[in-house]
């Protein structure tokens, strides 16, 4: 099992090369010059030539190598040596900065402000979207289990038809319109219950430690609750056909030829094996959830990855689309590997070689 | 048969709407009582074409020079009621954008500008209210002329003439000619009026830590300019029109041109001051000072982008930086501000970053926000505005920016070479009825860059009819009809057929294209609608990859116009955009440079205006007004004429 793992882990590394050598072609395909968006507010000034925004376009592209040829530029960017002019001398540097690269962990600098490094802000984003992520998991599970019992157990029942088509609806809502919806409803505009904007308050600064979580609490209702009804759907399902699979089994049949109650057949018998496909999709969901935060981020306004994804994007900020993008791949590589090997344990049957 | 296009003219000039707010003369312009001293650095915006609006009001309310009235929006003015005022509290400012830091020496955004006007200072700004320039940081300047002398000598002074000599009076303090002299004509070389700027610094000013300002921190910022590691490329040209500086004592700062220039004052309004305490390694009191530096090395040009300062800043304002996160930048009044008078009534400004709109949209009503001025026209003029739960706490109101929209035409294209189909299409695109419906008149029609309120806008130039029929006449007799039956004109082999570039937008600038796709039908033209995103829009833009592109400039009252219409920015990624190249325009614009008379710079303005007219290099659209909401607690609002439009300094708030 072990050398499994180490194994899935050392394919993680031309997994990853082969995804940063993707997004680098695809972002550096896309139209967009992030010269020409840093620069555009040398549009401004009068009492000049052209000559300065161009003077100012080239010195940008030259800090960044945005003038090299692509195959120079994604090798500086996997790294290991610094290709610039402050590069390793073996490609002509002077030195002063030999090491640079994917391969040293460093994901670069952002453009619009050369001095902050793209990681350093990433792990502040994260800070504020796996919490967020995490929470979404775990209300997604605590709700979606008792449903897919529920619709297992009374299976036909009117109640399983109407959850089933109710959860259906929800799937098919749209994130970002579902949002703009309970900002409508809960916010100002409607029922006045929650605030829609933000994590915090306003006056948060102020606040004390108990009304400051409260407030951090209220904020994340919306929020979490975006995150989180597609799932319900996905996992009440799984639940329901895990545990008719396992209701169906005889063991189950003899539990409750011993005359057990119906009650202690599914919640100590069945419940236990029915719950392993979906307590191994749980891999699977969080860096869907984190890689699919950027609606929720932006139409709430939360500072997490997501939003930092989107406005770089815009901005053509391509260190900070490579690291976001590696950073959902990544996630989504560890958790199919960890869906794999959550498998292994919970089901003595499988056996990697 | 029309005989070519020409700049149709009126001999007696209608007074355009807006206008009509103006007394007779724009110099005759009252100042404001009470208005703050408002002004800005100066600049030119591009901006998307996406500030239509529309309302069926009357398009003579809000903003314009002179005319600036407190409250004029406010649902209570008028009625009587004195409001309840405070002295302090905060307001939530809405910053679509976060700028990367707050030095505009090295941070060109227009969000780095207004947030500035806030928490620094500057020598000298253009009055928002009267639109003329004062002194801030410098009480007040002296300008003298330089004479070259034959034998190589340069005095400077005031210069006039006085029959076959020329007269120098030494104006400014110390100054190297004691007295004046008078030199014979034979003996000069030169005459170059208005080179040498003598300013005098107000002696109470603090940094926001406490360390007196003086005429040192104006020379080093002025050496930073200089130092090509400093990533001040933005405006360097512009500041380098001063090659010279010297510190005549510690209140007073002398500058030398090298050229007779008649847009300097830009320069200096948009002259950026570090504290040299900070910046200037060279300085004993700054804790990082490093002895016998070169200040215009790379070391210290570096040490300027990479300051802590530029994002924590530390200025001259009113109000002092205390927080910078990527929710916010706040700022707190400074008490040893040297102008309390126009040190702003609020104790806090917090400008809350919200990059989407329609989150901003919702902040807004769910009391986040008390000043926003992205509201769209359909939001403006729709429901969003009329919500009850908006009215409640807000009000809308609309500014007059000097603003124009356009679309360019990429003159290097076979198709657009021909002035008589570029003014085929001004006559098949009825801009009056856009103006009407999707803006809901509150828009005017411009025929020109000069800025329509100023004086350097000439009226008497009238916008392109829409004529369906003169077009056609247009096209047919330059060549271009329907040789073979597919419903598009074409010539040489070329269809009269382009794409025209521009954002997804809103709601107007949709239903402006379709107008314009549909209309050019008629006559045999087939446009096709590219919509891409701002990065993209801008890159194909500044690569003329376009054949037509929608855009929209925000203008100073008076820009040197070589960035929009010189030939040398037609080349490259320059700002000429058509690639409009005429010499006797270059011409023009090279005498405007020099013409330090504003009256006679007014009638160069209009002929440029005319020139350019008469090519249509670009199909001059409108007007619009940038439309905000603005809290009623907010008390003292005043719209003003020239960008951002509002000055937190004025406002008051309410209990």
């Amino acid at each position: 099992m072990l050398q499994y793992v180490v194994r899935r882990l050392l394919w993680m590394i031309p997994t990853l090369i082969g995804v940063s050598l993707i997004v680098f072609s695809l972002i550096h395909l896309a139209p967009g010059d992030p010269a020409a968006v840093q620069s555009s507010g040398l549009l401004t000034g009068a009492g000049r030539s052209e000559g300065s925004a161009d003077q100012a376009t080239q010195k940008f592209r030259e800090r960044f190598l945005l003038d090299q040829p692509l195959w120079k530029q994604y090798l500086h960017y996997v790294g290991p040596f610094h290709l610039g002019k402050d590069g390793h001398p073996w490609f002509g540097g002077d030195g002063s900065d030999k090491w640079n690269g994917l391969l040293v962990g460093d994901f670069g600098n952002e453009f619009r402000r050369p001095t902050v490094e793209v990681a350093d802000e990433l792990v502040r984003r994260l800070e504020v979207t796996i919490p967020l992520a995490l929470l979404s998991v775990l209300i997604s599970y605590l709700v979606a289990i008792p449903i897919g019992i529920f619709s297992a157990v009374r299976r036909g029942h009117p109640l399983d038809l109407a959850s089933t088509v109710g959860l259906f609806v929800l799937y098919a809502v749209p994130s970002f319109w579902a949002g703009l919806m309970l900002q409508l409803a809960f916010g100002k505009s409607g029922l006045d219950w929650l605030p829609v904007i933000g994590l915090h308050d306003k006056d948060a600064a102020e606040m004390a430690t108990g009304a400051w979580l409260l407030d951090l609490l209220k904020h994340l209702v919306l929020p979490v609750f975006c995150y989180s009804y597609a799932s319900f759907a996905y996992l009440s399902r799984q639940m329901r056909s895990g545990m008719i699979d396992v209701i169906n089994q005889d063991y189950i049949r003899t539990a409750r030829a011993k005359g057990l109650s119906e009650k202690v057949v599914v919640l100590k018998h069945a419940l236990r094996n029915s719950m392993i496909p979906i307590l191994t999709l749980l891999a699977s969901i969080l860096p869907i959830l984190i890689g699919g935060s950027v609606i929720i981020e932006v139409v709430f306004d939360i500072p997490g990855m997501g939003k930092y994804a989107y406005e770089s994007l815009q901005l053509r900020e391509y260190n900070v689309i490579m690291a976001t993008t590696l950073i959902a791949s990544f996630m989504t590589i560890l958790g199919i590997l960890l869906s794999d090997v959550l498998y292994a344990l919970v089901d003595p049957r499988i056996r990697y070689d | 048969m029309l005989t070519g296009p020409a700049c149709p003219t009126k001999q007696v000039q209608p007074m355009p709407p807006l206008l009509r707010l103006l007394p007779d003369g724009f110099r005759s312009l009252p100042r404001v009582a009470g208005a703050a001293q408002i002004a800005r650095p100066a600049g030119v915006v591009l901006l998307l074409t996406a500030l239509l609006s529309a309302q069926g009001p009357d398009p003579m309310v809000g903003g314009g020079p002179g005319r600036v009235v407190p409250d004029e929006f406010h649902p209570e003015a008028g009625s009587g009621k004195v409001p309840e005022l405070i002295d302090g509290g905060r307001v939530l400012v809405h910053l679509k954008s976060m700028p990367r830091h707050f030095n505009y020496l090295t941070e060109n955004s227009s969000y780095t500008r207004r947030v500035s006007y806030e928490i620094h200072d500057y020598l000298c700004l253009r009055n928002w209210a009267t639109w003329e320039y004062e002194g801030r940081l410098a009480s007040h300047w002296d300008t003298e002329d330089t004479l070259a002398l034959a034998n190589g000598e340069s005095l400077y002074g005031r210069v006039t003439e006085d029959g076959d000599a020329w007269v120098v009076r030494p104006i400014s303090p110390k100054n190297p000619l004691t007295e004046e002299r008078r030199i014979p004509k034979k003996n000069v070389q030169t005459v170059k009026r208005g080179t040498v700027y003598t300013f005098h610094l107000r002696k109470n000013v603090k940094w926001h830590d406490g360390h007196p300002f003086d005429a040192n921190d104006v020379y080093f910022s002025w050496r930073c300019y200089w130092n090509p590691t400093v990533d001040c490329e933005a405006q360097r040209e512009q500041q380098q029109q001063i090659v010279d500086a010297e510190v005549i004592d510690d209140h007073t700062i002398r500058f030398f041109l090298a050229e007779q220039y008649s847009f300097i004052m830009v320069a200096f309004d948009g002259f950026q001051i570090v504290p040299a305490h900070h910046y200037d390694l060279s300085d004993p009191d700054n804790p990082a000072y490093v002895e016998g530096i070169d200040t215009l090395g790379e070391k210290q040009g570096r040490f300027v982008n990479d300051h802590p300062n530029n994002v924590r800043w530390l200025g001259l304002g009113p109000y002092r930086v205390t927080e910078v996160n990527e929710q916010y930048v706040e700022a707190v009044k400074f008490d040893d501000y040297y102008d309390q008078e126009n040190g702003g009534h609020v104790d806090t400004i917090r400008w809350r970053h919200i990059p989407d709109d329609d989150a901003a949209k919702t902040a807004l009503l769910n009391g986040e926000l008390d000043y926003f001025d992205r509201i769209r026209s359909e939001d403006y003029f729709g429901e969003y505005c009329q919500r009850p739960e908006f009215k409640a706490t807000h009000y809308k109101a609309h500014l007059w920016l000097p603003n124009m929209q356009y679309v360019a035409w990429n003159m290097r294209k076979p198709q657009f070479k021909d002035k008589d189909v570029r003014w085929a299409l001004a006559h098949a695109y009825d801009v009056d009825e856009i103006i009407d419906t999707v803006a809901q008149g509150l828009g005017v029609r411009v025929t020109g860059t000069p800025v329509y309120l100023s004086p350097f806008y000439d009226h008497s130039i009238e916008p392109v009819k829409f004529d369906l029929d003169a077009a056609r006449e247009l096209l047919d007799d330059a060549g271009w009809y329907d040789r073979d039956g597919d419903g598009i004109r074409d010539k040489n082999g070329i269809q009269l057929r382009f794409e025209y570039l521009m954002t997804p937008g809103n709601f107007a600038t949709k239903i402006q294209s379709q107008k314009m796709q549909e209309s050019f039908g008629h006559i045999g033209v087939k446009m096709d609608i590219i919509t891409r995103d701002w990065a993209a829009l801008l890159e194909k833009t500044k690569d003329k990859e376009f054949d037509a592109v929608g855009l929209a400039w925000i203008l100073d009252p008076e820009n040197d116009p070589v960035q929009l219409w010189h030939s040398i920015s037609a080349d490259g990624r320059g700002s000429n955009y058509p690639g409009y190249v005429n010499p006797k325009l270059d011409d023009l614009i090279g005498k405007m440079q020099k013409e330090l008379d504003e009256a006679k710079r007014v009638k160069m303005w209009h002929q440029l205006q005319r020139m350019i007219f008469d090519d249509q290099p670009y199909l001059f659209t409108y007007m619009v007004p940038r439309k905000v909401a603005v809290s009623k607690r907010i008390r003292n609002f005043r719209a003003y004429g020239i960008d951002p439009g509002y000055s937190i300094r004025d406002w008051t708030l309410t209990k």
